[in-house]
């Protein structure tokens, strides 16, 4: 199944993004996953939460999954079923078992990601009241239609059993659906259409070059016999940038219209997704053995830091990331043409008046923390407790001061 | 610690039913393992144990504090056997047997695992915010426990059995053991001393927390030593209050790995001074995951402005409604006790 994904793939390398089938790629954490899903459902009440969720889900997987169909030779919905629940588990998802038929049916979830991933993480602090897995909902509805040759919004899914709130494993329900939607995302053709001129940072050779080498061998990793991936100490998935940017941007746009006071809170907590990212994802691949061997054993060095998270950036498919400035301990600036999130707002939204990057952001500040914080030489643990202590009283702050949502040439990061 | 890393130093034992790691005197549970098939709560089996723990603490002090050692107390009934073993502060560890378990047989297993699941608690202790390093607020040091005044003695102590009403009554044995000091671990990050900068009180001071479930101990406990009166919390990831330096550095983090247990004397009467928003809100920093960021998380669920929830005392009854559901909502229980 990787294999069918990498024949699919396209980058758009001078931009450092990527594509299976036409839809755009990322890599992310669990630790990521589960702090942006818990900022929607914050935001928007989590029974709304989940209906953002799930329908972002679907139009991403719909988008998806009829173009990668499209792609290959004719197939039989059986096989397009084995199809969808084959590439659900390489992109470390989990593992699907789909029974279902035009009219409807159920589905069988084990190991989900985020189901997994939450109870692996909080399950023995605290509990959970509402079910975790809406993007494998969506999915199953998306690879429902697809299979069949149903029109969208044919059928619907929900989960009634997850494995988060106590149960062995995950189900859902496939129902017929009257509703009207669409496979609605941003396509690599859109992307391309709203990208401005790509350039240049420091130390732009060794990025590239370290990028390459990362992007190669993530190519190469795909989700074990329980459908996930295990790699720098995080659960790894393969993700589809359309289903963050619908539903960072469709929860926005709620909290704009209903209670538009705690808008600033929502995106603090967004810029916390992304801080969370760099920490775990950036750390847990700088420590990892994979790194030593393709770049060398870290020194310690900031900018060795800082040039190594740009690189990883590039990689997972977030961007041009580029180094414009560092001065030690005082400031970081990172700009790129543009990120995932902001040629999404670019090509859905009219020009905004504040930047939209929060990952970008939140992981900017991130790297400044690594950079500084962390002593490399003493291989520390990337822990969770190391990292409530690297968040308590950080020295400084993160603004976005160019966007190209906004009108910009560029999105530019300044830590400072 | 995750169900799975108990998992896997447990689940060989199969006469085991369940592991369950409460804190005390909180009397909530940190952390839990389960065999499937058990129809029982944990969590609320969790804060019986947690009290029972705690009780029995009260009442050796009460017996003219003949022993300061940790609590082992075992509770045998038709339905199984229970095991519970306090270890650092705060925790307590409790083993679920199956009936008919010899109870030679559980102990040599409690035994063989305890250092490991101890091990696993240090490792993962629980979001910090019962105490806060001394070298970040010198001058509101975290209260000492109260010292060993006296060695300790085995002896079996008869209290009541589980305060569970529909528990089969069970013998309750205490075997004390030598006290285990909370010490501070030092973090892995290292501190320079240029990073003092940040404001000493910019967290709240520690606050006494009740021990969960009813009923209070009959005994009266030590007086408090000084108490310190919570400040107000800065927004997270906010600048800090004191000026800038010209070269941030990393601030010290030698927090210890393990939060030390409140002192005895931060309960009772005084916790019932505390106004209930201040109590509400420590509550929350206390157990909410990432709890860096759980005044935030308040904020967007309920609408209502930090500056406001940052002054939780002053909170109307609507408001203060509002916070509380959203506490419950982020910690996934339908009732507080705080």
């Amino acid at each position: 199944m990787q294999e069918l994904m990498n024949e699919n793939l396209s980058l758009l390398e001078e931009h450092d993004f990527s594509f299976v089938a036409g839809s755009p790629m990322v890599h992310h954490c669990h630790h990521y996953n589960l702090f942006f899903d818990q900022t929607v459902d914050d935001a928007v009440g989590p029974d709304r939460g989940i209906e953002v969720r799930t329908q972002a889900a679907y139009e991403a997987s719909s988008q998806f999954l009829n173009s990668l169909i499209s792609a290959i030779p004719p197939t039989s919905p059986e096989e397009r079923l084995d199809l969808a629940t084959s590439v659900f588990s390489a992109m470390g998802q989990g593992n699907l078992e789909l029974d279902v038929t035009p009219d409807g049916g159920k589905a069988i979830g084990r190991n989900l990601h985020y189901a997994f991933a939450w109870r692996e993480k909080y399950g023995s602090h605290i509990r959970r009241q509402h079910p975790a897995d809406a993007f494998a909902a969506g999915f199953v509805a998306a690879a429902t239609e697809a299979a069949f040759g149903l029109p969208f919004g044919s059928v619907e899914c929900s989960e009634v059993s997850c494995m988060a709130t106590g149960n062995e494993h995950c189900e859902f329900e496939v129902k017929p659906s009257g509703q009207t939607q669409t496979a609605f995302g941003v396509t690599k053709e859109d992307i391309i259409g709203t990208l401005p001129k790509t350039f240049k940072g420091l130390h732009e050779d060794h990025i590239n070059q370290v990028a390459k080498g990362l992007r190669e061998f993530l190519s190469s990793v795909r989700g074990d016999n329980r459908g996930l991936i295990e790699a720098f100490g995080v659960l790894v998935t393969q993700h589809f940038a359309n289903y963050y940017n619908h539903c960072a941007n469709r929860s926005l746009d709620i909290i704009h219209n209903e209670k538009p006071e705690a808008i600033e809170v929502a995106r603090e907590l967004f810029r916390e997704s992304g801080h969370q990212c760099g920490f775990h994802t950036f750390g847990g691949i700088l420590s990892s053995p994979e790194w030593e061997a393709l770049v060398g054993p870290l020194t310690g060095d900031p900018a060795e830091i800082i040039t190594g998270s740009l690189a990883i950036s590039r990689a997972l498919g977030f961007g041009h990331w580029s180094l414009e400035s560092y001065e030690p301990n005082k400031s970081l600036i990172f700009r790129s043409p543009a990120t995932y999130e902001s040629v999404y707002r670019k090509a859905s939204y009219p020009v905004g008046d504040s930047g939209c990057c929060y990952l970008y952001q939140g992981a900017g500040l991130a790297v400044m923390q690594l950079a500084h914080r962390l002593d490399w030489n003493s291989k520390p643990q990337l822990s969770n407790n190391l990292y409530l202590e690297l968040r308590q009283g950080v020295p400084w702050t993160v603004n976005e001061s160019h966007c190209v949502s906004k009108g910009n040439a560029m999105c530019r990061v300044v830590v400072q | 610690m995750s169900q799975n890393e108990i998992e896997s130093i447990v689940s060989g034992i199969k006469q085991l039913n369940a592991l369950l790691v409460m804190t005390v005197p909180d009397c909530l549970l940190y952390s839990a393992w389960q065999r499937d098939g058990q129809g029982w709560d944990p969590e609320a089996a969790g804060a019986y144990l947690g009290q029972l723990v705690h009780s029995t603490e009260q009442g050796v002090q009460a017996v003219n504090g003949w022993t300061n050692g940790l609590a082992a107390i075992t509770l045998e009934g038709e339905h199984g056997l229970i095991i519970v073993r306090q270890v650092k502060a705060p925790f307590a560890v409790g083993y679920v047997f199956d009936s008919g378990t010899a109870i030679g047989w559980a102990r040599l297993q409690v035994q063989r695992t305890l250092a490991g699941v101890e091990g696993q608690i240090e490792a993962d202790a629980p979001p910090p915010a019962i105490t806060k390093p001394a070298v970040l607020a010198p001058a509101t040091p975290t209260p000492e426990p109260s010292p060993v005044t006296k060695p300790a003695t085995p002896a079996a102590v008869s209290v009541p059995a589980t305060p569970r009403p529909s528990a089969t009554p069970a013998a309750v044995r205490t075997a004390p053991t030598a006290p285990k000091p909370a010490a501070p671990k030092p973090m892995t990050p290292t501190a320079t001393p240029a990073a003092t900068a940040r404001p000493a009180a910019s967290r709240p001071a520690p606050a006494p927390r009740a021990p969960a479930p009813a009923p209070k101990p009959a005994a009266p406990r030590p007086a408090a030593p000084a108490t310190t009166a919570p400040a107000p919390k800065p927004a997270v990831a906010a600048k800090p209050a004191a000026p800038k330096p010209a070269a941030p550095a990393p601030r010290p983090t030698t927090r210890p790995a393990v939060p030390t247990a409140p002192s005895p004397a931060a309960s009772g009467s005084d916790q019932d001074a505390t106004p209930k928003g201040t109590r509400l809100l420590k509550y929350l920093d206390t157990h909410a995951p990432d709890t860096h960021a759980a005044l935030l998380r308040v904020s967007l669920q309920t609408g209502l402005p930090l500056t406001l929830l940052r002054m939780p005392d002053s909170l109307s009854d609507d408001e203060f409604a509002q916070v509380e559901e959203s506490v419950r909502r982020i910690l996934g229980v339908d009732q507080l006790n705080f």
